[in-house]
């Protein structure tokens, strides 16, 4: 099992919620005898607004859950975005490491260069004040001294991608297709750019 | 060949209304019985659902990426003189599925309301108050589970147990709504922000 307190130091505040305009903004970091947690939560305040995003990025380990259809107690990335305009829609990616117990700390930290590239994304996004990245993550510190992990992740997620499913359900009844098109066509989202961008790059050199 | 009663599909497709039925396969005796030298003290519908996890590992590894798109839809409470129009999402079968409840608007005496803070004016207490609004969310709740899942469904106890909700919300294989659409609004009552 690894240990993720070190990983704290690039976080002004963890497990607690920061607040900026109507967007909370989390960094979840959970660890205990056999789970670990990684996660950046945003959440827009509901204003009765016909639109709303609420999004989850990060890597853990949890209990097993008998419900489950995957194994949650294995090491895995997850991604859920889930946003309502007219209409709603969800996104989730849920990729499974194998055999990956000595590569789990380098996966964390360059899980914490998405998050900071992702976070900085949405503040552009949404246009937000710049002045709150470094409320909310220390991006040089995390620039300058993990961005050598990021590749080593992106490489176990592209290996994930190569073993993985694409479901989509729009009437209810899951539909499973795997071709690039339609990878691009689904997981083009603005908010996911700094992990899809590369990914993209990575299966079409491979293709 | 033998009957073995009670097992639940639990595949790509769980948690939806068949699963709630119980049903017969015919298998060998066989079989039968080296399922049973297997199982341990796991009941069959467990055993078969954990060899059902085991192929979905062996067949892509754990890996998904899911789309789903929901579509919208209104409902309106009421309740003495008021009217809460609300909208949430249709059912789909998927364990990704939330509700996502969304006050559209409110009537009292034929009135429009801005906000549901405007409806428990009335109340002196502060935490009276805060309670008012996640309650009438949680009524909400249970109205759009029984029109969309189970038309019996009521919640055992307070709106502030979670571990009820987790029960139901378990029963009714929709964990995931379980923390988007119970403990994320339980959390915020927790931290006093007005439900809106």
């Amino acid at each position: 099992m690894i240990d993720i307190s070190s990983l704290e130091q690039y976080f002004p505040k963890i497990n607690t919620p920061l607040t900026f305009d109507k967007y909370t903004f989390t960094i979840s970091f959970k660890q205990d005898e056999n789970i670990f947690l990684i996660n950046l939560h945003i959440k827009q305040q509901d204003t009765k607004e016909n639109h709303l995003i609420k999004f989850r990025f990060g890597l853990g380990k949890d209990k097993p859950q008998k419900e489950a259809i995957h194994d949650t107690d294995k090491p895995h990335f997850e991604i859920d975005i889930y946003k309502r305009e007219e209409t709603a829609s969800s996104k989730t990616v849920y990729f499974t490491f194998q055999n990956s117990d000595d590569k789990l700390l380098d996966y964390a930290k360059g899980t914490i260069v998405l998050i900071d590239k992702i976070i900085k994304l949405f503040i552009i996004h949404q246009k937000l004040d710049k002045y709150i990245i470094n409320k909310i993550v220390y991006d040089e510190a995390i620039s300058e001294e993990l961005s050598e992990f990021e590749p080593v992740l992106l490489d176990a997620l592209y290996e994930c991608y190569t073993h993985s499913d694409l479901i989509v359900r729009e009437e209810g009844q899951p539909v499973t297709i795997r071709t690039l098109h339609n990878f691009k066509r689904y997981l083009n989202i603005k908010e996911l750019e700094p992990l899809f961008l590369p990914l993209l790059d990575k299966i079409e050199k491979n293709k | 060949m033998l009957y073995i009663t009670s097992i639940v599909s639990i595949g790509e497709n769980m948690n939806n209304e068949l699963d709630k039925v119980k049903s017969t396969i015919t298998i060998s005796l066989g079989l039968k019985n080296r399922l049973r030298d297997i199982k341990g003290s796991a009941s069959y519908e467990e055993i078969i659902a954990k060899l059902l996890r085991s192929r979905n590992e062996v067949v892509h590894n754990n890996n998904y990426i899911e789309i789903q798109k929901f579509q919208r839809r209104e409902m309106v409470y009421s309740n003495e003189d008021k009217k809460i129009i609300f909208s949430y999402n249709k059912y789909n079968q998927s364990q990704n599925f939330i509700f996502d409840i969304q006050i559209n608007s409110i009537r009292e005496n034929g009135n429009k309301v801005i906000s549901i803070e405007l409806l428990d004016f009335k109340i002196e207490d502060k935490s009276e108050q805060l309670v008012f609004g996640y309650k009438l969310y949680f009524e909400l709740l249970a109205l759009a589970i029984q029109n969309e899942i189970e038309p019996l469904f009521k919640h055992k106890g307070r709106f502030e147990d979670y571990y009820s909700w987790k029960k139901e919300f378990e029963n009714l294989g929709i964990s995931k709504a379980f923390e988007n659409d119970v403990m994320e609004k339980l959390n915020d009552f927790k931290n006093g922000v007005h439900y809106k």
